[in-house]
C-alpha cells in the first residue's frame, strides 16, 4: 500500500477540521449593510443573504461535515470489522449477518437512511442532530465493509500459515489476534478512504433535504440549500457566488475519489 | 428444489423483512397516526380518539398491527395518507410513471453510454485516462452535480423548466461512471484471462475476438452490477427530483418525510424495496443462464 493514497486524504480531513480556526471571520455573524456583496478582499468568497461571511461559512461547515464524517467512518467501520469478523467465524451467526446485510444493500440508502431519520423528531438542537445522523450514518453503512471484511478473514484462514499456527496447538482465539486480524487493517483503511466522502455526502444530502441539521448552523448542506429549487436559478446568475461553496467542495471529493480508486484497484490486484 | 424456485423464495423472504423493516421504523416513532393528524379540536376529545383507535387497530400490539398492514398490503391496500385522506395507491400511481420516466432512460443511456466507452478506451489502451476522470465523477454529490448541469441547461439552452432532460441528465451522469468503471475494469480482467489470451494467439480479428471470448468472459461482473445501479438510480432520483422539481416518486417520499405521513412512506418503502429485490433476482437468473460456472455450482 502506497503512503501517499493515505496520507493525503488524512491531511486533507486534518487541514478541514483544523481550517476554522485560523480564519479570521465569523461564521455565524450578521452584516447588514453588506447583504449578497461580490467576492472581494474581506470576503473572498462573497457574503450570503444575510451577510454572513460565506468563506468562513464554508471552512466552519466543513469542521461539522467532515468532523461528522471521520466519526461515523470510526463507528462504521467498527460495526462492520466486529460482524464481519464474526460472521466469518461462526458459520451459522455468519449467514443470518450475510442475510441482514444483503437486505441492506437492496435498498437506496438514502431512503433507508431518511425512514430512519423520520422515526426521530425533526427539529432537535444541531449537537443532537449531528450525534444522530452519525449513528444513522454509521447503521446503515456497514454491510459491504462488512461483507468484505469477511472474506478477507475467510480468505487469510485459509493461509498455510494460519494452520500451521493451529496445527501447533496455538488457540483460535490466540492465532485470530495475532494472525488474522493484523491482515484486515490495509482493508480497513482503503474503506475508510472510500467510506468517508460518501459519508460527507450523506450529511450534505440529508440536510440539502431539510432532514440535517438546520440554520444558523453552517454545515455542508446548509450551503447548498439556496440552489433547493429550480426557479431560484434565474436569481443565481446574479449572484454567482453563491455557487462559489459548493465548487469548493469538489477538490475533497476529487482527492478522496482518486485515492479511494488507486486503493481500491490496488487491492484487487493483490487478492 | 430447483435453482429458480430457490431464488424466487429468497426474494420473497427478503422482502418480507424489508417489510417489516420499514414498518419498524415508522412504530418506534413517537405517536401515532392520530396523535399527529388530529388538528381538529373534536378528535383529541377522548371518546372518539378511543373509538378511531380501535377500528384503526391502533390500540394492539405492533405484531398485530404489522399483520394487518401487510395483509392489506398484499391485496393492493396500503391504507390510507394522513396528509391528504386518500388511499396510498391512489397517490403513488401518479407519481410512480413520473419517476419511471426518468429512471428507466436514464439507467439505459448511462449503461450504453459507459459500457461503450469502456469498451473503446479499453481496446485502444488509454482507459487509465478516463478512469480518474470517472472516479471523481462519481464521488461529486449528486446536489453539486444536479445544480451545475441544471444551470447551463436553463439558461443557456433555454430548456422548459418542466423538461424531462433536467432530472434525466443528472441521473444518467451520476451513473455513468460507475458503469464506466466497473467495465473498464471487467474488460480488462478479461482480456488478461487465460481464453482470451490463447484466442488471441490464434490471430482472431478483434473483432471477433471481442463478440466470441471477451465480451462472455466480462458478463458476470458486469450482470451482477445490473441490479446495484438501478438501486442507484432511485437513490438519486430523491435528490435529482428535489433540485428539479420534478414530481415524482422521491418528491412524494420527500413530503411525506416531512409530515410523518408514515401509511406514505411504509408503502414507497416496500414497492421500492420489493421492486428492487426482484430486478436482483433476475439479475441472478440472468447470470444463471448466463455463467456455466454458476449453473455448475448449484447443480
Amino acid at each position: 500500500m502506497r503512503r501517499i493514497e493515505i496520507l493525503l486524504p488524512l491531511l486533507m480531513a486534518v487541514l478541514l477540521v483544523l481550517a476554522p480556526t485560523f480564519s479570521g471571520n465569523d461564521p455565524q455573524k450578521q452584516n447588514r449593510e453588506l447583504l449578497l456583496s461580490a467576492p472581494g478582499a474581506d470576503h473572498w468568497f462573497g457574503t450570503d443573504e444575510y451577510g454572513r461571511d460565506q468563506l468562513a461559512r464554508f471552512l466552519s461547515g466543513g469542521r461539522w461535515s467532515v468532523g461528522v464524517g471521520v466519526a461515523a467512518v470510526t463507528m462504521c467501520l467498527a460495526l462492520a470489522w466486529t460482524l464481519g469478523a464474526s460472521a466469518a467465524l461462526l458459520p451459522g451467526f455468519g449467514a443470518l449477518i450475510l442475510w441482514i446485510a444483503d437486505l441492506f444493500l437492496c435498498l437506496p440508502w438514502l431512503y433507508l437512511l431518511i425512514a430512519a431519520r423520520a422515526a426521530l423528531p425533526l427539529d432537535l438542537p444541531p449537537r443532537l442532530t449531528f450525534s444522530i445522523m452519525l449513528l444513522l450514518l454509521a447503521c446503515t453503512g456497514w454491510a459491504r465493509p462488512a461483507r468484505l471484511v469477511r472474506g478477507k478473514v475467510l480468505e487469510i484462514r485459509q493461509r498455510g500459515y494460519v494452520e500451521a499456527a493451529l496445527g501447533f496447538g496455538h488457540s483460535m482465539p490466540a492465532v485470530f489476534l495475532r494472525h488474522i486480524l493484523p491482515s484486515t487493517w490495509d482493508l480497513l483503511l482503503a474503506q475508510s478512504i472510500l467510506l468517508l466522502p460518501r459519508f460527507v455526502l450523506a450529511e450534505l444530502t440529508l440536510s440539502f433535504l431539510g432532514a440535517g441539521a438546520s440554520e444558523p448552523l453552517a454545515s455542508w448542506g446548509a450551503l447548498v440549500v439556496p440552489l433547493k429549487q429550480v426557479y431560484l436559478f434565474e436569481q443565481m446568475q446574479q449572484h454567482w457566488w453563491r455557487m462559489l461553496p459548493l465548487l469548493a467542495m469538489i477538490p475533497f471529493f476529487a482527492v478522496f475519489a482518486i485515492c479511494g480508486r488507486a486503493l481500491e484497484s490496488r487491492h484487487r490486484i493483490l487478492r | 428444489m430447483s435453482y429458480l424456485a430457490r431464488r424466487l423464495l429468497q426474494t420473497l423472504a427478503q422482502i418480507a423483512a424489508l417489510s417489516l423493516l420499514g414498518f419498524a421504523l415508522s412504530s418506534i416513532a413517537p405517536g401515532d397516526v392520530l396523535s399527529e393528524a388530529s388538528v381538529d379540536p373534536q378528535l383529541r376529545s377522548g371518546e372518539v380518539v378511543r373509538v378511531l383507535r380501535q377500528q384503526m387497530h391502533l390500540d394492539e400490539p405492533w405484531p398485530l398491527r404489522y399483520l394487518h398492514w401487510i395483509s392489506g398490503a398484499v391485496r393492493g391496500d396500503f391504507g390510507s395518507s394522513l396528509s391528504y385522506g386518500l388511499p396510498v395507491t391512489e397517490l403513488i400511481a401518479p407519481r410512480l410513471p413520473r419517476t419511471l420516466r426518468i429512471v428507466v432512460p436514464a439507467w439505459t443511456l448511462s449503461w450504453i453510454v459507459g459500457v461503450l466507452l469502456a469498451a473503446t478506451t479499453v481496446r485502444l489502451g488509454i482507459s487509465k485516462w478516463f478512469d480518474a476522470m470517472a472516479a471523481i465523477l462519481q464521488m461529486i454529490p449528486e446536489v453539486i452535480l444536479a445544480s451545475l448541469i441544471t444551470w447551463p441547461l436553463l439558461v443557456y439552452w433555454r430548456l422548459d423548466v418542466d423538461s424531462v432532460w433536467l432530472p434525466l441528465l443528472p441521473v444518467a451522469l451520476g451513473l455513468a461512471p460507475a458503469v464506466f468503471l466497473h467495465a473498464a475494469g471487467s474488460f480488462a480482467n478479461a482480456t488478461a484471462s487465460r481464453p482470451v489470451q490463447l484466442a488471441r494467439l490464434a490471430n482472431l480479428t478483434t473483432d471477433r475476438l471481442w463478440w466470441r471470448y471477451l465480451l462472455p468472459a466480462a458478463a458476470n461482473p458486469l450482470v451482477s452490477l445490473l441490479g446495484p445501479t438501478l438501486v442507484a438510480a432511485f437513490g438519486s432520483t430523491l435528490v435529482v427530483e428535489a433540485v428539479t422539481g420534478w414530481p415524482g416518486i422521491g418528491a412524494l417520499f420527500l413530503e411525506a418525510f416531512k409530515s410523518r405521513d408514515y401509511p406514505l412512506t411504509q408503502a414507497i418503502l416496500l414497492l421500492l424495496g420489493a421492486a428492487l429485490a426482484f430486478t436482483n433476482a433476475f439479475a441472478d437468473l440472468l447470470l444463471f443462464k448466463l455463467d456455466p460456472r454458476i449453473r455448475h455450482a448449484s447443480n
